[in-house]
């Protein structure tokens, strides 16, 4: 299946104790750093005043990274913005890839403003022209999705969860039971 | 199987115009990449189609260490001058009149999620902008709006802009009939029409149904129509030349009744006069309100009158009168009273947000969005809303809001109970809490202060406060990132524009407070600066001033009236003291800007060798050019309007002989001299310029020196007022720009490698 734009969605093991304020500074820095070096990281965006919203965007051109509650609980938001349609096996290891990686340096930062739950993530296509959120969808992407999710939970069964709202993106929730931290998953790449 | 494009997708489905247009943009992007087409022409192509730039767009960022490069793939390719191809932009949508279908705002959020952040920004034009979209984006763009019937067409450029309208018209009890049809009209006639095709500068349409009240807006803007009966007849006030922008001008009555046959061709002949008068050169100066402040209103009607009378007749001026159904709302479920308060959240919402329609049983209900911001969820949502409670429509306000018409009184608590589901069921809408801005720093490429970030820490702080008292909470507030009034401060009780200023070498981030304007009878009046504070000290003023207007007024007397009555001198006497801004040692967060803990830089300023306690003679000289403009006010507030006017110029030729003073100590205090020599050290050097303005500021000087009217009118000298401040806030810049360079030459000659003896 072709995809592109996807995002991936890491959760706050605690979000009532996530201080978005904190984010501002870290993400300036991370520009200033160039922290991740293969991405161009431009300006940051404060949207605390949004209720349930993208709350603190980092902009970037290849791809957004937020602290974002729009849809379910608080977590990091990874966006990719600009890639070419390709594989959807591809596409899922290279932003995992990216969202793990930055949350990881969230949990390091000094600050220790977040700290993730990693027995669960959600996946989308943000693009409703190559993934319309639809059973179709969800039984052509679900053999690249199984592949994916055996390799971030080696061993333990996750469960694939479409959904299924049409007018939303085509997302699914990956999950597992039992306590998990980012360094118990999966190394996918 | 690749899945077809969205153009393959929606062949059909979109108007073969819209669709027609679309591709012939997809064709100039392709000659633009191929560089076949030229930067500056490619430019105004897309700001046409509202495709708009943001700030950092020309590549260059200060990151809160240094000015950085950023590095976009695309190299040395543009989107217009200094406008890097690959760099995020604005799309600027236009909604005429703000009135959305279900399906519109569907499709709005889908973009948002898809090509932008997931926010859905209302403007104060009822538009809806997206941010940090790529221009690759937006032919796919455009075509998913057209398939719903929007187009982005003349969103921006030298353009009709969206053509807005109270968003209570058709379910309003005070308005003399429903505006809607004729704003729909006038809207669709005006779009690509050949008449509108050669302006110098933008072109702003409003329309109201009553005069006392200002959701229409109509005194500043080019056209603006108040609907009025006359001997049984639809009509409008017609007014022109209204604008805010640097220095606001009050709209001139064209005609006291257009009939309503003849709004389409009248305007259309406002829009021949436009193009064959106005400024082309100085967009500084281009606007429609110059035209007719040079003419005259009298020269310009005759003008107006004689272009009428050329113009073809056209049949559209009149078939949309057999349709003035065509903006019709059906409600969704029959008009019933509510009986009971509910409960005290649901009654402060009411109280705030709900307003009765003439319609029995049946309320118009403001959805508060913060800063004008919604997530694409909460857009679907409230689509939801609309098509369980009201029916198939929405509208965007002026105030950054979104209202729901016709809904059933005895609904209320149950939407009531769904919008604070959704994190919007806030009361306080149209009151002090729900402040507009504009983009400012945030997005905007001529931000100076970030006018949202305030607004977002004033609304927060004002929210909290609770049980506010009635009379301050119908205060307005608006802020606006610079001088050109985005955000409408001009028409504000409490109004802030951002500016800046240079304290021991660094820039501190400051806001001008503007006091006097008028939010109501269409925006009757405008208000004046009265001094620049720091950013961080805004909170603390608006409670200083209000505390003190609450205690110090006579009896139900409104903040406007009070200041009249107190005087602009008491007011600055009793706020004098947040002027201060401590050293950067001292307390750092002054150098930093609301929600961006970078230290604040404008031009990139760095810290000049004259850090610390040092005030130059420059300082001294721009703290009195303040202090002279600040005289001319209240010389104006007196009723003197020749002498407020003249020294509105003693204020810029001080501020000006303050910059001469850098290298030119002994300058005589001759006015002469001083002109002549700031326009050869800092216009003719293009010093004073400023990068996007150009030597408009240094034309403020120049003008008032030639030109000294004899006696000017009250509206002229508020005008020269304005002139002046915004010539001094441009000295500070430039002083700023000096300071700069000397440190860098500074910098450079000490870092020079030194000779090396020969072997």
């Amino acid at each position: 299946m072709q995809a592109q734009q996807l995002s991936v969605k890491l959760f706050a093991a605690d979000p009532a104790a996530v201080v978005l304020e904190a984010f501002p500074p870290i993400f300036h820095r991370w520009i200033q750093e160039s922290r991740i070096p293969h991405q161009l990281l431009i300006d940051v965006a404060d949207y605390r005043h949004v209720p349930d919203g993208p709350g603190i965007l980092l902009v970037g051109h290849q791809a957004h990274y937020a602290i974002d509650s729009e849809r379910g609980p608080l977590g990091l938001l990874y966006s990719v913005k600009r890639d070419e349609p390709g594989e959807l096996d591809g596409k899922l290891v290279e932003a995992f890839g990216d969202a793990l990686a930055a949350a990881r340096a969230l949990e390091d930062d000094p600050a220790r403003p977040i700290r993730f739950r990693g027995d669960r993530l959600r996946v989308a296509v943000m693009s409703r022209r190559l993934a319309p959120n639809s059973a179709e969808t969800f039984a052509a992407a679900r053999p690249a999705l199984e592949v994916f999710a055996a390799r971030v939970y080696p061993g333990r069964g996750p469960s694939i969860e479409h959904l299924a709202d049409p007018r939303e993106p085509f997302s699914v929730e990956i999950a597992v039971d039992g306590a998990t931290a980012l360094a118990d998953l999966g190394q996918v790449s | 199987m690749t899945p077809p494009t969205w153009r393959e997708r929606l062949a059909g489905r979109m108007p073969e115009a819209l669709a027609e247009e679309i591709d012939v943009f997809e064709t100039q992007m392709t000659l633009r990449r191929a560089g076949k087409l030229e930067e500056k022409i490619f430019a105004e192509t897309r700001l046409r189609r509202g495709i708009y730039g943001q700030r950092y767009d020309n590549g260059q960022r200060h990151d809160g260490v240094a000015q950085r490069t950023l590095a976009f793939p695309c190299g040395g390719l543009t989107k217009g001058p200094e406008t890097v191809w690959d760099a995020p932009g604005m799309m600027r949508i236009k909604i005429p009149m703000g009135r959305l279908s279900v399906l519109q705002l569907e499709v709005l959020a889908e973009l948002a999620e898809e090509y932008s952040d997931s926010i859905l920004h209302v403007t104060t034009r009822q538009d809806i902008q997206l941010h940090f979209v790529h221009i690759e984006d937006t032919p796919d763009l455009m075509r998913r709006l057209a398939a719903v019937g929007i187009t982005t067409r003349e969103a921006c450029g030298n353009s009709v802009r969206n053509v807005t309208a109270c968003q209570f018209a058709g379910v309003c009890g005070d308005q003399a009939f429903d505006v809607s049809p004729y704003a729909h009209a006038l809207a669709w006639y005006l779009l690509g029409h050949r008449d509108v095709q050669d302006f110098g500068r933008k072109f702003k349409i409003a329309f109201s149904g009553c005069k006392p009240h200002p959701c229409g807006l109509a005194n500043f803007h080019d056209i603006g129509c108040i609907a009025v009966e006359k001997d049984g007849r639809r009509g409008f006030e017609f007014y022109v030349g209204g604008g805010l922008g640097a220095v606001p001008h009050q709209a001139k009555l064209l005609d006291p009744f257009v009939p309503e046959d003849e709004l389409l061709p009248l305007s259309q002949a406002v829009c021949r006069v436009f193009a064959q008068h106005g400024e082309r050169k100085n967009r500084a100066r281009a606007r429609l309100k110059f035209v007719v402040q040079k003419l005259g209103i009298d020269e310009f009607r005759r003008l107006v009158e004689v272009e009428r009378d050329k113009i073809p007749p056209d049949e559209r001026w009149t078939t949309y009168l057999a349709h003035l159904d065509v903006t019709d709302e059906k409600p969704l479920r029959p008009g019933r009273a509510l009986t009971g308060a509910g409960s005290p959240a649901l009654a402060a919402w009411r109280a705030s947000n709900v307003r009765p329609q003439p319609q029995p049983g049946y309320v118009v209900a403001t959805v508060r969005l913060p800063l004008g911001d919604l997530t694409s969820s909460q857009a679907r949502r409230i689509a939801d809303l609309a098509r369980r409670f009201t029916g198939d429509t929405l509208c965007l306000t002026v105030e950054q809001n979104l209202v729901l018409r016709w809904v059933s009184e005895a609904d209320l608590p149950e939407l009531h109970a769904e919008l604070v589901a959704l994190g919007l069921g806030q009361a306080g809408a149209s009151t002090i809490a729900d402040i507009t801005a504009c983009p400012g720093t945030d997005t905007c490429k001529l931000g100076i202060a970030a006018s949202r970030g305030l607004a977002g820490e004033l609304g927060e702080r004002l929210a909290a406060r609770g049980d506010i008292h009635p009379d301050l909470a119908a205060l307005h507030i608006k802020t606006s990132g610079c001088f050109n009034s985005c955000g409408q401060h001009h028409v504000a009780d409490i109004g802030f524009l951002g500016v800046s200023r240079n304290v021991g070498g660094r820039r501190v981030p400051h806001f001008q407070l503007v006091v006097g304007g008028e939010w109501n009878n269409n925006g009757g009046s405008y208000g004046l600066a009265i001094g620049a504070f720091p950013s961080k000290r805004i909170p603390e003023l608006v409670d200083r001033l209000t505390e003190v207007w609450l205690r110090e007024r006579q009896p139900d007397e409104r903040l406007q009236a009070f200041i009249k009555r107190a005087g602009r001198a008491k007011i600055k006497e009793a706020l004098d003291d947040l002027r201060h801004v401590p050293t950067y040692e001292e307390d750092r967060s002054f150098y930093a800007d609301w929600g961006d803990p970078r230290d604040y830089t404008i031009g990139d300023m760095g810290v000049g060798e004259c850090a610390g306690e040092v005030v130059t003679a420059t300082e001294f000289g721009l703290a009195t050019s303040e202090r002279e403009v600040f005289e001319a006010q209240l010389v104006l507030d007196g009723g003197d309007a020749p002498r407020a006017a003249d020294l509105a110029y003693r204020a810029m030729l001080s501020a000006a002989r303050a910059l001469v003073t850098i290298d030119f100590a002994d300058v005589a205090d001759d006015e002469h001299q001083i002109v002549s020599e700031f326009r050869s050290r800092f216009h003719d050097t293009q010093l004073f310029h400023d990068r996007f303005a150009g030597a408009k500021f240094a034309a403020f000087l120049f003008s008032s020196h030639e030109v000294r009217a004899g006696q000017p009118t009250r509206e002229q000298a508020h005008q020269k007022i304005e002139e002046a401040q915004l010539f001094i806030e441009a000295a500070h810049a430039c002083y700023g720009k000096v300071q700069q360079l000397k440190a860098s030459e500074k910098t450079a000659a000490t870092q020079k490698p030194a000779k090396q003896p020969s072997a």
